[in-house]
């Protein structure tokens, strides 16, 4: 198991954000995680990548606890992720933002970068060939010279996800992906998360759209209100009543 | 920067190194080499503020740094006896330790509080002076600083020339090194500098310690080539000022505190008798980099630069079209 | 004895209602507009000057100088607000690099027009007064009690209209107040012009008191950062507190400790509270 919450809660003020929620995500998985609008999915995904501090309740990963750890430590231990807003470098190129994103496998040393010694210049060259493989994969070559806050939405989006690669993640968070995309973009979105998956990284995904969740993910967790109301496979949440109350109001329950 | 337009930056500025070195102290008088002493101990300074502004971080206070070493160098030569070679790096040092110790509490807050806390650091340093009044020579300032050379300037020129070459040319690779791609993305986005293991307030206590350094090393230099600071020499005004000299200069180029701090520096000098409407000069400067160049001066040479260039294009397309 | 505990109080509440007055200025253009003044000390420094202009060289009396300084100062504030500080609300650089601008203008022209020479006025009401056995100075009890009046004017103000309710909701959130149909920029001008023109009248206050000075500009700054720092600046209550417990160390330090220690110790009061609890007494967390 890789991922692994356990009654995980989160209160803000009054508010329950997300509550008690237990889920489970195996190595090799593609899990989707859909609800309404404001159920908390986003919540979840920042308390499992240390973004934000559970009031209750423990994530772990790889075995360890890494309850209320933070960001960049959970990033070198492998979890990566993207965002709904897309934070990425926007005054490097395409290139570069991916360049900047293997930090974690370059030399990181003040000593290397000053005195450019061949450990730091075998990283950097090694980094360089990395980055091209990654927009090759992602399939975003053609804008590799691009200032990244000129691409347009969706390039924006999947360079997000060659970014998060670069730190090779075991566990890839997804939010909301591909949203506000243009068709071609989600094309080029969901062929690069196949790839990634094929590659053998886990995937947790978020997202709204679910005809697409369910033609992408093996296991499917559904939230609403901050709880756990559903999971399994595609086919099994479907039907599950809860899941249709939950969508379309009680009246289409089967 | 691209790489094309660093070029003419290079260039421009191996040529006045050249003539800083050979023709410079030779044919200019007394004045105007006390001048670019001056200028070259301001331009380490602003250029160690920009490696702080790079991470992300406006500074209020980075004077307080120069005052750390200048006052750290300046006692240890005077009341322990040391050469002035000797304190200088200890001042540097000194300065690099408060500038580790003040990231940690400081480099956490966002942009605002971080430069409303430095400039309150900027005065707190100001105002310690008056803790140990024997040593500090408290608000009068500390007289009589053991001095590197004898009278003549010339050889603190050169000194501090090098000085400051070494200065620029360590900054420089550091902020072209993946440790300032790094400072460089946690300006730009923390969010995705974090998600990717970069720990921001970590990088951003580095770049403060590196520009402390520089900054005490500055410090320092002028103690030793003045023999005689203040607390006013390193207050809120000049650190006020070196802002405004890495801002008008440009942030977005390594050459921009040079510039700046070249061009301001020098404004109250070349006034002469109306040395006292030079600040007013300064602000006309300032106006004008916010409303007609906000980039900084610098961008108005990679504009002439680049519209040159465009001109020489058209040039040569249009021979071959005719 | 009496007198004493009586003069020093005195003492303490009009330092720390002086501060107040100053400081709330400057919280407040923050809160609203998100912008630092860094010229506020240079405004309290000029309207000193003013009022000393008023009522001195042209003879026309303390209240007379004391509300041109106010005016002038506070329609120097409107100014400010629609030509240096609007247009900049979003660029956080270049209202900073504004503000610098406009402490050089204002601090050179103090230099040049009126020189290293310092002035004061004459108290504003002269001798003493005796209240039972107590006897105080007239002019400190004059000045603390004009401040506080308008300090409180001015909080009430500030918590009880539906100006003051659009000035919280603004430093709240500017985008929703504005949503709400809040002219932002009608109450930017507002606040900027009543914090400059506090400052000024503080300054013309200060003046009768102690000196005028070009440099009171710089030390007023340093003051207000600091009482910002200690209060919080989201709140009012924090600065009232932030004021007071300065004036409490300023006032009462120098009196009770050698200078060596009186000096440094608002600055370690400072220090201490940022260690300890970063947003200031009242503060929210930064």
């Amino acid at each position: 198991m890789l991922l692994r919450t356990s009654n995980l809660t989160k209160r803000f003020g009054g508010l329950s954000a997300v509550s008690g929620v237990d889920i489970c995500v195996e190595e090799g998985q593609i899990v989707g995680l859909i609800g309404p609008n404001g159920a908390g999915k986003t919540t979840l995904i920042n308390l499992v990548s240390g973004f934000l501090r559970p009031t209750t309740g423990s994530v772990f990963f790889d075995g360890r606890d890494v309850t209320g750890k933070k960001p960049h430590l959970l990033a070198r231990m492998g979890i990566g992720r993207t965002f709904q807003i897309t934070p990425i470098f926007g005054e490097f190129t395409a290139f570069k933002n991916i360049v900047a994103s293997f930090y974690l496998s370059a030399d990181r040393s003040l000593v290397g970068s000053l005195f450019n010694t061949s450990t730091y210049r075998k990283k950097e060259s090694s980094i360089d060939d990395l980055a091209e493989e990654s927009l090759r994969l992602v399939g975003l070559t053609g804008v590799r010279n691009e200032l990244a806050r000129n691409l347009p939405h969706g390039y924006q989006r999947v360079l997000d996800l060659a970014m998060a690669l670069a730190i090779k993640p075991k566990l890839l968070l997804l939010d909301e992906p591909v949203s506000g995309m243009s068709q071609d973009e989600i094309e080029l979105a969901l062929n690069a998360i196949r790839k990634v998956h094929a590659q053998g990284t886990t995937v947790l995904l978020v997202e709204h759209n679910i005809s697409i969740v369910m033609g992408l993910c093996d296991h499917i967790v559904v939230i609403d209100y901050g709880c756990k109301i559903a999971e399994g496979s595609p086919d099994e949440v479907r039907k599950d009543e809860h899941v249709i109350r939950a969508y379309f109001g009680g009246d289409y329950a089967a | 920067m691209k790489q094309k337009q660093r070029e003419p930056f290079r260039i421009f500025g191996i040529i006045a190194t050249i003539v800083m070195v050979f023709i410079g102290p030779v044919i200019v008088s007394t004045y105007y080499i006390h001048l670019a002493t001056l200028v070259f101990i301001y331009i380490m300074a602003t250029s160690s503020l920009r490696i702080v502004h790079v991470s992300g971080q406006i500074s209020l206070g980075h004077a307080a740094f120069m005052a750390i070493g200048g006052y750290t160098s300046a006692m240890l030569a005077k009341h322990l006896g040391w050469s002035p070679w000797c304190a200088m790096p200890a001042g540097a040092i000194a300065a690099m330790m408060c500038g580790i110790l003040i990231g940690f509490p400081f480099s956490r807050l966002r942009t605002i509080y971080f430069t409303m806390a430095s400039l309150f650091f900027g005065i707190m340093v100001t105002n310690m002076v008056g803790l140990a009044p024997g040593l500090t020579g408290s608000w009068l300032g500390l007289a009589r600083i053991p001095r590197l050379f004898g009278s003549s300037k010339v050889p603190y020129y050169y000194t501090f020339l090098v000085l400051t070459l070494i200065t620029l040319l360590v900054l420089y690779r550091i902020e072209h090194s993946r440790v300032g791609m790094t400072l460089k993305s946690v300006a730009q986005s923390h969010l995705a500098a974090s998600s990717r293991g970069i720990n921001e307030a970590g990088i951003r206590i580095l770049a403060l310690s590196i520009g402390a350094f520089f900054a005490g090393l500055s410090g320092g230099a002028y103690a030793h080539y003045a023999g005689f600071i203040s607390p006013v020499t390193f207050g809120v005004m000049p650190s006020i000022l070196l802002l405004v000299y890495l801002l008008a200069g440009g942030k977005r180029s390594f050459a921009g505190p040079i510039i700046g701090t070249a061009v301001l520096v020098l404004v109250p000098y070349v006034m002469g008798e109306f040395k006292g409407y030079a600040p007013y000069f300064q602000a006309v400067v300032i106006l004008a980099v916010i409303f007609l160049i906000p980039e900084g001066m610098t961008s108005l040479f990679t504009q002439i630069a680049s519209r040159v260039r465009e001109r020489q294009e058209r040039r040569r397309t249009s021979k071959y079209a005719s | 004895m009496a007198s004493q505990v009586a003069g020093h109080t005195i003492n303490v509440l009009m330092i720390s209602s002086i501060y107040v007055l100053v400081a709330l200025g400057f919280a407040l253009v923050f809160s609203v507009m998100r912008i630092m003044n860094f010229a506020h000390g240079a405004i309290y420094m000029i309207g000193g000057f003013i009022c000393y202009a008023f009522w001195v060289t042209l003879g026309l009396g303390p209240w007379a100088g004391l509300l041109l300084a106010m005016l002038v100062t506070g329609l120097f504030g409107l100014f400010v607000e629609k030509f240096c500080f609007r247009p900049f609300q979003r660029d956080f650089e270049k209202a900073t690099l504004m503000a610098i601008a406009l402490v050089i203008v204002l601090k050179t022209t103090a230099d040049l027009t009126v020189g290293p020479l310092s002035r004061s006025m004459p108290p504003i009401v002269p001798g003493s007064v005796r209240i039972g056995t107590i006897v105080l100075g007239a002019d400190r009890l004059t000045v603390f009690l004009i401040a506080a009046a308008l300090l409180t004017a001015f909080t009430l103000l500030v918590q009880k209209t539906k100006m003051g309710q659009a000035m919280l909701a603004i430093a709240h959130d500017p985008e929703a107040a504005s949503l709400m149909g809040i002219n932002t920029h009608r109450i930017s001008a507002l606040v900027c012009a009543t914090g400059c023109g506090l400052a000024g009248l503080a300054g013309g206050l200060v003046g009768s008191v102690l000196v005028l000075h070009v440099m009171i500009a710089d030390t007023m700054l340093v003051k207000v950062i600091e009482v910002v720092i200690l209060g919080g600046i989201g709140s009012i209550g924090g600065i009232w507190a932030g004021g007071l417990a300065m004036g409490v160390v300023d006032g009462l330090g120098p009196y009770f400790l050698p200078a060596v220690f009186s000096e440094p110790l608002g600055l370690a009061l400072v220090i201490a509270i940022l260690v300890i609890r970063p947003q200031g007494f009242y503060g929210h967390g930064m």
